[in-house]
């Protein structure tokens, strides 16, 4: 039988994200990232948005977008960046030689130096366990490592409002139709880098990429 | 967070890019600097036929060694220098394209640089490098100046590949990188160059300069009408005393009038100043794309 190659795809729900940030610590815990130092594979913004008395407080789960055309992909040099056969993005730790052309050329933030003070710290908190133990660029790697034994991402796994989803496009679920209707939708899909992480938008919390992809709104204010 | 722009409710941030800063720029400077020197070398003893081998054979050597000096400021930026040799692995990537060109103008400029010099200087292999074929000497030199001039060139594409950062993604900045390079090498051989030859090379300078200007002024055009992210970047190059101050005004205008009337009066001195202006403004222009390299984020 012709193996199936999963399309898996993440959805972020900004109607349900309370900004408990458990999520980052599931993902800091399980990827043993540099929280130390403030630096994260997935963060959640928190945005304040509108002035008094009708000021709120909204917010914004990111992570890698394991894009499909893939600008790090290419800004590396090395092949330290390359993708698995299911298109996620990984870096090969060894390789990397921490050039940061990859950090320059992912327009969603995704990735950080991983540096050698931060090696330090990881070997001293894990020990044996270290999965870190050479400078290189680090970013998101949707838990790849769990998706191969059939498990979900950390975060996925944590999130207590299902903020977070996972599925696969070959599989009919409620995630895989949420982006198939397009009620979920990319972030900045002009740039055309076909992100696999789509956000089902609330009235409460914006996504920039209606206006952006509009280009020529009216300015209006910068603060 | 550096900006949040909001219309119709819909938010960007603009977020200030950390991760190359004034080394970088030092790196793009002089591999500007150092290529140009190498491609105008050629071009003005190869097509121009100024028969100076002294003056260009040192100057290739010269920029050859100001586009590696320059290089060590990416090696130190890097997080594993020792390993830089896996630059040569994936060739989508600009690093890849550009370590190889500086790689063949070293290798093509050292010969042919060394073998111009050999006529009056006398050194190791001096005696071998005179017996070498003169067309053979002379396609080295042609290598030497089209390698010159893409390394000047991949200094704009390395930035032109970032697709979030406004100022960058565009094809503009290759050639505004290669225009301002050139201007760079053409103060350099006005400022060592003898009298005459330096003389043809402020006119090559003022149009160079005109075109930068012209350039630098379709970019803030382009800027102005593209989007949010433009007017955010033009509205921070335009309060910034640096960039107005001293790159546009000091580094690119002053010299421009400058080399207009030291044509005109013949003056030495002028020349040497609008030079050292125009190398100033070579390194402010490559620092503030830099610091002007902002992100626009969809949240
Ligand atoms: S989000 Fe950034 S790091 Fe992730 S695949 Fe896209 S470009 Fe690469
Ligand atoms: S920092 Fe590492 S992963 Fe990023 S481009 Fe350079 S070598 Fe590739």
């Amino acid at each position: 039988m012709e193996k199936v190659i999963p399309k898996w795809v993440f959805v972020v729900d900004l109607n349900s994200c309370v900004g408990c940030n458990a999520c980052m610590a599931a993902c800091a815990q399980e990827n043993q990232t540099p929280y130390w130092s403030n630096k994260w594979r997935t963060k959640v913004e928190q945005l304040e948005i509108g002035e008094f008395p009708e000021a709120k407080r909204v917010f914004f789960p990111h992570l890698c977008m394991q894009c499909q055309n893939t600008p790090c992909y290419y800004a590396c040099p090395t092949g330290a960046t390359y993708k698995t056969e299911e298109g996620i993005v990984l870096v090969n730790h060894e390789r990397c030689i921490g050039c940061e052309a990859c950090v320059i050329a992912c327009p969603y933030g995704a990735r950080y130096p991983y540096e050698s003070d931060d090696v330090d710290e990881c070997e001293k908190l894990y020990g044996e366990e270290a999965r870190h133990t050479t400078p290189h660029i680090d970013k998101c790697t949707w838990c790849y490592h769990r998706l191969k034994e059939g498990l979900e991402p950390a975060c996925v796994e944590t999130c207590p409002t299902n903020c977070r989803m996972f599925g696969d496009l070959n599989v009919d679920s409620y995630v895989s139709r949420l982006v198939l209707e397009g009620k979920a939708i990319p972030l900045s899909p002009q740039l055309g880098t076909e992100p696999k992480v789509f956000y089902v938008t609330s009235k409460e919390t914006p996504v920039g990429v209606v206006s952006h992809h509009l280009n020529e709104p009216p300015y209006k204010q910068t603060i | 967070m550096d900006g949040l722009t909001m219309y119709f409710g819909n938010y960007q941030h603009f977020v200030h890019q950390a991760a190359w800063g004034w080394m970088i720029a030092v790196y793009l400077f002089l591999g500007g600097l150092g290529g140009s020197m190498g491609a105008l070398s050629s071009y003005f003893y190869l097509i121009r036929k100024e028969k100076h081998p002294l003056l260009f054979g040192l100057s290739t050597l010269l920029g050859i060694g100001l586009v590696n000096f320059g290089g060590i400021f990416l090696l130190i930026h890097m997080l594993k220098p020792w390993f830089a040799f896996f630059v040569w692995t994936h060739p989508t990537s600009w690093i890849f394209w550009g370590a190889s060109f500086i790689m063949i103008y070293t290798i093509a400029g050292a010969v042919w640089g060394l073998s111009l010099i050999s006529s009056s200087i006398n050194f190791p292999f001096s005696q071998k490098l005179k017996t070498l074929n003169p067309s053979l000497v002379d396609k080295l030199g042609y290598i030497s100046g089209i390698m010159g001039l893409l390394t000047a060139v991949y200094t704009g594409l390395l930035l032109s590949t970032a697709p979030a950062i406004t100022l960058w993604s565009n094809p503009g900045l290759p050639v505004l990188f290669m225009v301002s390079a050139l201007s760079t090498a053409t103060a350099y051989f006005m400022l060592v160059s003898p009298s005459h030859i330096a003389h043809e090379n402020e006119k090559l300078d003022i149009a160079l300069l005109a075109l930068e200007i012209i350039i630098i002024s379709a970019f803030f055009n382009y800027l102005f009408i593209s989007s949010a992210a433009g007017k955010y970047i033009i509205s921070k190059m335009l309060s910034s005393i640096g960039f107005m101050g001293f790159f546009v005004i000091l580094g690119l205008i002053t010299p421009f009038i400058l080399e207009i009337y030291a044509i005109k009066k013949h003056s030495k001195s002028l020349v040497i100043l609008a030079s050292i202006l125009v190398l100033m403004g070579g390194f402010l222009l490559r620092f503030y794309i830099l610091k002007f390299g902002y992100y626009t984020y969809p949240w």
